[in-house]
Formats: structure tokens, sequence, C-alpha cells
């Protein structure tokens, strides 16, 4: 798959006092919630779904 | 001491790594090795006040970037050889009290896409022939630390399981010119009646020939080989199913399931696997809310397993508790 596809996170590799590596991985602040639209709230199912 | 040692009847490595007897074991929650280190608080595994996901190479590794020369010697049936590879430990969140089954969606698809990093760079290393994700929970099958995490092993070998699945999928690939996961999973899906919850590219179910009373195996519905190929709207849909699952799982007796997560993907050896899939097994040690299944005499001895249950009816049990569908487990976020 093409890199492009991938999440994007930060990586940070240290190196702990007894050799050891260590990987911090940072990712963006989770997104904002989106209010539910009327078609997909609880309690409003499509005509379809009744 | 560590080393591999053959076993020339069942033709796999034995890991000797005598130094794991000396690792922390069920410390108190204060005392948590895996937590942030807390300024003016004891050192603890992590020299920062807070994380997101952290993967460190294992204090007592049973296998090593520069594993020591073994301290034995082989004999003519049983060659011996340095442990080499990589074992790291992944911390899920500097919440000690997390766990996949309560943690919010998106980390949990971050995990996916760091399980995905480590597969890609592991498996690039010269020595490493298979890179092996798992996970276990609770003390029954033997946790010595709460705080969430999984680990992965490097392994310099394909591990005897994946090596048995490989075989069956490359005979099962020459015979029909399919991938032998790729035709359980349609059967499961044309059948319907293990199935567990099923998502838009992953799915839950018992398999029809579990061996563990309440074995989930979850995979993906159209044909991955490994992790490498996880879009992030794969890793997007595979948290789904897992913490779906994993709230069935809680729900079925009440409380926290201890269980045994494992992923197969295909081997780092530097060949191409078209014939192998990527799949999760799950292996909940229980067979009731307060019973055991025991690995006794027939199945350590003999290696043939007797089910307690049928798959057909663990599903349904299964499908019962917790989240209805995936719907469900993205509306209770």
């Amino acid at each position: 798959m093409a890199e492009a596809e991938q999440a994007h996170f930060e990586k940070d590799v240290v190196q702990l006092p007894d050799g050891r590596r260590l990987i911090y991985y940072r990712f963006p602040a989770p997104r904002p919630r989106a209010e539910p639209s009327p078609a997909t709230a609880p309690g409003t199912a499509t005509k379809k779904e009744r | 001491m560590s080393e591999l040692r053959w076993h020339p009847l069942l033709q796999q490595w034995v890991i000797t790594a005598t130094h794991r007897q000396d690792r922390t074991f069920l410390p108190p929650e204060d005392y948590c090795p895996l937590c942030p280190t807390k300024p003016g608080g004891f050192p603890t595994e992590v020299p920062a006040e807070s994380y997101d996901i952290v993967v460190f190479e294992n204090k007592f590794p049973s296998l090593q970037r520069a594993p020591p020369h073994p301290a034995v010697e082989g004999n003519g049936v049983s060659p011996v050889l340095p442990a080499s590879g990589a074992c790291e430990v992944v911390l899920y969140s500097s919440n000690h009290r997390a766990s996949l089954t309560t943690m919010p969606l998106e980390r949990i698809a971050n995990l996916a896409q760091v399980w995905r990093d480590r597969y890609v760079e592991l498996g690039a290393r010269e020595e490493v022939q298979s890179v092996f994700v798992f996970e276990n929970r609770g003390e029954a099958v033997g946790v010595t630390l709460h705080h969430p995490h999984g680990q992965i092993y490097a392994f310099p070998f394909v591990p005897p399981v994946v090596q048995k699945e490989l075989e069956a999928s490359r005979a099962h690939h020459a015979q029909h010119g399919r991938c032998l996961f790729c035709d359980t999973v349609a059967e499961e899906l044309r059948d319907g009646r293990r199935i567990v919850l099923e998502g838009e590219r992953f799915v839950a179910f018992v398999p029809f020939f579990a061996r563990y009373p309440y074995e989930v195996y979850l995979a993906s519905k159209g044909h991955q080989a490994s992790m490498a190929e996880w879009t992030p709207a794969d890793a997007a849909d595979l948290a789904l199913v897992l913490k779906g699952l994993l709230m069935k799982f809680d729900a079925l007796f009440g409380k926290p399931l201890p269980y045994i997560m494992v992923c197969h993907q295909a081997p780092t050896d530097g060949a191409a696997h078209p014939e192998y899939h990527l799949h999760f097994e799950f292996y909940p040690p229980l067979r009731t809310a307060t019973k055991l299944k025991f690995l006794a005499g027939v199945e350590s001895g003999a290696g043939c397993f007797i089910m307690d249950k049928l798959a057909e009816d663990s599903a349904a049990e299964l499908r019962k508790a917790g989240p209805a569908s995936v719907a469900d487990v993205a509306r209770n976020e």
C-alpha cells in the first residue's frame, strides 16, 4: 500500500540507560466527535430499517 | 542462560531463558513498572510523565538483538543456536486501569498502526523470520503485570503453529488455486451460525473446528497476508470488530474474561506468501464462569483437543452478550 495511505504518527526512539530501545508513538489529537445527523441518530431509523 | 535448543522429535526450537524467572511478578498498583514515571516517584520502564503508545525492548527477553553465546553445546541430534530476535512490550495507554475493551476506538486503531509499523520494521531485520503480535490478559493465563499491554516476539524461525498453517495453506493453494483461509471465512459467512460480529472489512467467528469453548477467530474478509497491507480504513474497522468482540467477552460472564490473543500473519523470511491470510486467534481459558479449561493429558500429551461445547452454541451465546452489532459499538463510544 502507498505510504500516503498510512496514518500519520510521530516516532521518537530513545535509548534507555541499560542500552534497550524505547519508542514513543505519538498520534494527532482525537478528532472532535461529530453530532449524529438526523438520519443516523438513535431512534431515527430509515424507512427501510423500520 | 539463553539459547535455542532443537527438539528433534517435534522438529521445533525450544527457547531457554532462565533469567525470566526473576521478572517482576504482580507488583502493587502504586509500583507498576509500566506506568509513566511520576515527578519524584520511582523510575518506571517509561522515563516520561505521560505517553500515548510506547514500545520497548523487554527487560527479560527470550530473544535478543545481541544474544549471548549459548552456555551449552548441542549434540548429535539437538543442535543449539543463539536466541537472536527481539521481544518487545507494547504499552497501549498510560492509564493503568484501561483495557482494549474500554479504550476509545481511535486509540485501538492507532495501536493497529503501531503493530503494523513493528511488523514492517522488525520483519526487515535479517535474522527475523516471523513477527508475532500477542496479548495475554488475566492471571488465569499467566499475566504478571496488569497495566494494559501486549507483546511482540520477532522470531529467528517460523514458529511451528504458523509453519503448520503455512504448509496447509500452500497445499490448498496448489490444489485449488485459492487461499485456504479465504475459503474458511467464506464458509463461515455462508453458514452464519458461528458468526459473532461482522464489520465492513473484518469478521469474528467461532471456527467450525474450535478447540476452546469460547475460541474466536477475527480475520479480514478480503485477502490480506500481513499487517503491511493495512490502510487506516482497515485499522478503523479492525478496531470496531476487536473492541466489540472484547465487549462481548466481558459481558459473557459479567466480568473481564481472561484470554490469549495472537496474530498469525505471513512470515518475513524473504519469500512471498500469497497463500497465507492474516488473522487473530483468541483462546479464553474458561469453559464456564468459574471453571477453567485445562490442557491436560490428551491435549498436552497427544496434541488432540477435546471440545466441551458446540461451536454453534458458543457463538450464539457470544452473539447475545454485549453489543449487538458494530453500529452498537460505535454508538456507545
